[in-house]
């Protein structure tokens, strides 16, 4: 379903003192569209965002808002169409949540801002519709940087608007209310048809929100469209030049890195087991190999995405010779050898006869298996295990073991 | 929270209390705490007490030391060489007939000073110009090196303690007693080996004032007398126990603001003012031709809600001359202006000296 | 701090007691003074008049500076609550912006240089017009200066080296100006509501309405500018229409303040908190009347306190306001790390 253009940019160049920090942006905001900068600091995200709220004028080019530029907007006029939120939280003087909310009003209240029994309505579905009902005695000063950002939400949201224009919704809101503020912005553009633009600093959230992402680099918007096309490795990584981390598509998630320095270990997972090992490997700097995992495998999205070496055989076959003679080629030397205590099925059955190997080899093995299942699955053998509780039970094991 | 405030609040009150508490007292002789005393301590030594109650040990020359006395609170006398700054200790000094021979210093410009003594020595360079009362010249100071430096402002006290000039605080003279000015007479004549002169000085104003008691006892009213100066919107005062209400008791007036105490000219309401300005025949003030002020009709513009006040209607109003704050030692001859003033009909043909009339 | 709010109804209950303490202040100005005059004698004055110096006492100098105390303290009140809306900041008062040292400076010319010894008497307003014309300079070089400058906090940073700038040349004609000038000059710097003519509360009260009912009107702007320029604008503020009609109106009040009775410090800084603290509100249509009511109150009783404390002798306002307003502004600051 495509909704009417709301905002439209000819051409735009955004800066400060005739000074364009990013130009030539020429790109349509649809109804109900969410839309997310995404791009580094300093990429100019706010300045877009502050040019598009006419905070700032425009170095070039021209802005449309409801078919209508943007300069010639009366100031009241505009307050009933466009609402912002910045990022500034802390306010001068004494009010309440409700009080604050009111403030929204303002471009619909007479001369002396006397609100009107439909203004009180309006005021507190803004706030229920923000899941703040509760906060409308409170001071806002006294509130939470959570709490707050409901209000600022609801405030913009009693503007009624078409669009809401916010710089950085999410910055240092606790997990909660990070989840809860991006709830509600997907609810104001799906329940209400409020267009919605936001910088947002966490590609995560983004991706998973977004109808539409912009991505802001080097003085240009080096991609504009729905997530699911634009955001995989290699954009990701250009955009904020990453080293050390990596995005993954299908978790829709940054992965970090680890750097390789703190000693070889080869992982034997499957099924999902492996994830947790592999972020605490790569975070304590364990170059990790791992194997052999089908390619559908959740182990192999992160894996891959925290830069392990990977052994992988198609999904849903068996574990080929030649997939375990490369396993068993990067099993040489000193390699410590973790057993994520994977299922063994039909098809990863070559897995525990990679074990049953590095047994026979000598090699030593950290298991997460409990010792019955071990001893029924690698025999007599199970007594040269090291058996550990969890995965940081086999970080202190192999710390130790150094 | 609350406690904080609270703390601010008892710390607040308890320094104002402190500030103002002590500034009300009425500061006559007894409670200066022995300002201006002198005290024998035999062969020839004395202690004398400053304005703030500084202790110096006056040592003739010759004569050695008494422990128990900071360096610059040792004098050794008669002292030969001074420096000035209030025109009351010069008028003292002239009395005391030191002034052409020890007087080597003055702060204030020579355009400033009215007697014609005080101006040649600085023309000749006999008397050195030390800067003004708001800037000290430390410097010329230094080179002229006086024996003593007589000042009222407390605020060169560390400055001259370095540059080891004995400083000797002389309160501002506007407010003192009659009996405190004698005592000062006696004070810095023991600086220069005049005490003769000093007790000279106490009988002849003695007589002086009892004279002229006895011979306006006799007047069948007292005239009612006002001293204070008009500002715009703001009056001071100058209070029932200085040496001005004194004389004007003692030449027969009648002080009207007897309610007022204070070391100094005051600031009183307005109502107060114009309560007893009602009723005043005679208003004295220090505003005079020399800083704008030449009729009634230009302190009425100053504030014209005392226009009112029986002084600018039908009564009179004096106010000094220029030469009025250089002559202040002549007690005698102001009392007997002053009654003269109050009552004419005794004093036909008296020529005024130190005030002049208003009209 | 555990605020809760209040209702309407503590409000009405609340105005109507600052209102009786407006009320209940003049009614001691008029009754205590220096010159007793008894209630009986001041009712048959009120009421059938009378050309006794009572009379005189009464109308001539007592009910104006009563008057003057009133309005005076109400304009400070409104105009300091106008500047901490404007800087958003809660410690500001009338004066930050050059408006008491650009007076001051223009009454030390007219007091202190040899120039004005002619004009001495001349016109008894020459303090007032001085005063007034200062204030306004001042106003309108930091306004020339700050005009594209959108930050508040740059504003009152260039109203405070203003200050001290005025303040240098005013000390610099301290210096070179005669003793007797000096005392004069000193005395005005006290700042006093006595004294003032029939003729100077008309423009005051005159003016002082006008601008007080004009600062009633900006309302709904200063309400949107609490939350900073930035959101008010997005709220369809005129911002740059908004500013000068602040700075304005606030120059403007405590400016004719400043002229008819010298500056008077501290009303126009704790007052505003007062009346926010005691309404639990920031609502500009409440604090408003409620600065205005609290700073007539306030001054009022202050002043009574700094002629009756030592009568006949009169102690400077500033000092009984100050020795009020310090520990609020002290107690505040301390707070401000948990609330405002």
């Amino acid at each position: 379903m495509r909704t009417a253009v709301l905002m439209k940019m000819q051409d735009l160049g955004v800066g400060y003192d005739h000074q364009a920090v990013v130009r030539h942006i020429s790109q349509e905001i649809r109804q109900g569209q969410f839309v997310s900068l995404l791009g580094p600091n300093g990429a100019g995200k706010t300045t877009i965002l502050r040019t598009l709220a006419r905070l700032l004028a425009p170095q070039q080019g021209t802005i449309f808002l409801d078919g209508k530029n943007l300069q010639d907007y009366r100031q009241a006029d505009l307050a009933r169409t466009l609402a912002v939120v910045l990022t500034e939280r802390n306010f001068f003087g004494m009010f309440t949540g409700f009080d604050f909310v009111a403030l929204g009003r303002y471009p619909h209240t007479g001369f002396l801002g006397r609100l009107q029994p439909k203004d009180i309505l309006k005021t507190q579905k803004a706030l229920h519709l923000v899941n703040a009902a509760d906060l409308a005695e409170r001071y806002f000063n006294e509130l939470s940087d959570g709490e707050r950002q409901k209000l600022l939400l609801a405030r913009a949201l009693a503007q009624e608007p078409k669009i809401i224009i916010l710089d950085e919704p999410t910055i240092h809101l606790d997990l909660k209310h990070r989840l809860e503020v991006m709830t509600i912005l997907r609810r104001f553009c799906r329940d209400q048809g409020i267009s919605v633009i936001a910088s947002l600093h966490d590609v995560d959230i983004a991706s998973k929100v977004s109808d539409i992402v912009a991505l802001v680099r080097d003085g240009r918007i080096i991609g504009w469209g729905p997530p699911e096309d634009l955001l995989n490795e290699a954009t990701v990584t250009h955009l904020y030049e990453l080293n050390a981390a990596a995005y993954n598509r299908w978790l829709g998630a940054i992965e970090m890195k680890g750097d390789g320095t703190a000693g070889k270990v080869f992982v034997v997972a499957g099924g999902g087991t492996g994830t947790t090992m592999y972020r605490l490997l790569a975070k304590q700097g364990f170059a990790v190999t791992t194997g052999v995992i089908h390619e559908n495998d959740i182990d192999c999205y992160v894996a891959k995405a925290l830069g392990a070496t990977l052994i992988m055989e198609k999904p849903l076959e068996f574990i080929s010779e030649e997939s375990m003679g490369r396993a068993q080629g990067h099993l040489n030397g000193n390699t410590l050898v973790i057993d994520t205590g994977f299922p063994v099925t039909g098809i990863n059955q070559s897995n525990l006869e990679l074990l049953k190997l590095c047994l026979a080899e000598g090699k030593r093995i950290f298991t997460l298996r409990e010792k019955a299942a071990a001893r029924k699955l690698l025999g007599a053998d199970y007594q040269k295990l090291v058996f550990c509780q969890d995965e940081i039970g086999i970080l202190r094991a192999l710390t130790s073991h150094h | 929270m609350k406690k904080h405030v609270l703390a601010v609040i008892l710390w607040v009150s308890a320094v104002a209390a402190g500030l103002v508490l002590p500034a009300c007292q009425p500061q006559s002789g007894g409670s200066l705490g022995g300002a201006f005393g002198v005290r024998e301590l035999g062969e020839g030594r004395q202690e004398i007490v400053d304005g703030v109650g500084r202790r110096f040990l006056l040592v003739p020359e010759g004569k050695s030391a008494l422990p128990g006395y900071p360096p610059t609170q040792i004098i050794t006398i008669p002292v030969k060489r001074v420096g000035a700054g209030l025109p009351y200790d010069i008028g003292a000094m002239r009395y005391l007939g030191v002034l052409s021979d020890s007087l080597v210093g003055v702060i204030r410009r020579e355009d400033r000073w009215a007697s014609a003594d005080v101006r040649a020595g600085i023309r000749s360079g006999k008397i050195a110009y030390l800067g003004e009362p708001n800037g000290i010249d430390y410097e010329r100071l230094r080179v002229v090196s006086p024996d003593v430096m007589l000042t009222s402002d407390k605020r060169l006290l560390p400055k001259l303690d370095e540059l080891k000039i004995p400083a000797i605080i002389t309160t501002t003279p506007m407010a003192m007693t009659i009996e405190e000015r004698l005592q000062y007479f006696y004070f810095l004549a023991a600086l220069f080996g005049r005490e003769e002169m000093a007790k000279q000085y106490e009988a002849v104003i003695q007589a002086k004032l009892a004279e002229v008691k006895k011979q306006t006892t006799s007047v069948s009213r007292k005239p009612k007398v006002i001293w204070g100066d008009i500002y715009q919107k703001r009056v001071l005062v100058e209070p029932m126990n200085s040496y001005v209400a004194q004389l004007v008791e003692v030449a027969g007036g009648d002080y009207l603001f007897d309610d007022v105490r204070g070391a100094s000219c005051l600031e009183i309401t307005l109502e107060r003012f114009f309560s007893s300005g009602l009723q005043a025949d005679i208003f004295f003030t220090y505003r005079s031709p020399a800083v704008g002020i030449d009729s009634k009709q230009k302190l009425i513009t100053e504030n014209p809600r005392l226009a009112d006040i029986k002084p600018f209607k039908t009564g009179l109003v004096y106010c000094p001359q220029p030469h009025f704050y250089e002559s202040l030692e002549r007690l005698d001859d102001i009392i007997v202006e002053i009654a003269a003033i109050l009552h004419p009909q005794l004093y036909q043909g008296y020529e005024l000296q130190f005030f002049q009339k208003l009209d | 701090m555990n605020l809760t709010t209040l209702s309407p109804r503590d409000r009405l209950w609340l105005f109507i007691a600052f209102g009786a303490a407006v009320v209940a202040a003049m009614m001691l100005n008029t009754v205590i003074g220096s010159v007793p005059i008894s209630l009986s004698e001041l009712w048959s004055i009120i009421g059938h008049g009378s050309d006794s110096a009572n009379a005189d006492i009464l109308w001539k100098i007592r009910l104006p500076r009563v008057i003057a105390a009133v309005l005076g303290g109400a304009m400070l009140a409104v105009s300091g609550m106008l500047l901490q809306i404007f800087f958003r900041n809660p410690i500001v008062g009338p004066f930050v912006l050059g408006i008491s040292s650009g007076a001051t400076l223009l009454v030390a010319m007219v007091m202190l240089s040899t120039l004005s010894l002619g004009f001495t008497g001349v016109s008894p307003h020459l303090n007032t017009l001085a005063a007034l014309i200062g204030a306004y300079g001042t106003m309108t070089i930091i306004l020339l200066i700050t005009a594209n400058i959108k930050s508040g906090v740059t504003l009152l940073i260039i109203g405070l080296m203003m200050g001290y700038l005025n303040g240098a040349v005013t000390s610099i004609l301290v210096a070179f100006a005669e003793r007797e000038k000096v005392k004069q000059f000193v005395l005005w710097q006290f700042g006093s509501f006595s004294g003032l003519s029939w003729q100077e509360l008309f423009v005051l009260l005159g003016l002082g309405g006008l601008l007080l009912i004009g600062v009633y009107t900006l309302s709904k702007p200063l309400n949107a500018f609490l939350l900073g320029e930035e959101y008010a604008l997005s709220m369809g503020v005129n911002i740059k229409l908004f500013r000068f009609l602040i700075v304005l109106v606030a120059c403007a009040l405590a400016g004719l303040v400043t002229a008819a009775a010298g500056p008077v410090a501290f009303i126009g800084l704790a007052v505003p908190h007062m009346a926010r603290l005691s309404l639990k509100t920031s609502d500009a249509r409440l604090l408003i009347p409620g600065a205005l009511l609290l700073g007539a109150a306030i001054t009022s009783l202050c002043d009574l306190v700094a002629r009756q404390i030592f009568s006949p002798v009169e102690v400077p306002i500033s000092a009984i306001t100050a020795c009020f307003g310090a520990p609020i502004v002290i107690g505040l600051l301390l707070k401000r790390k948990t609330s405002l």
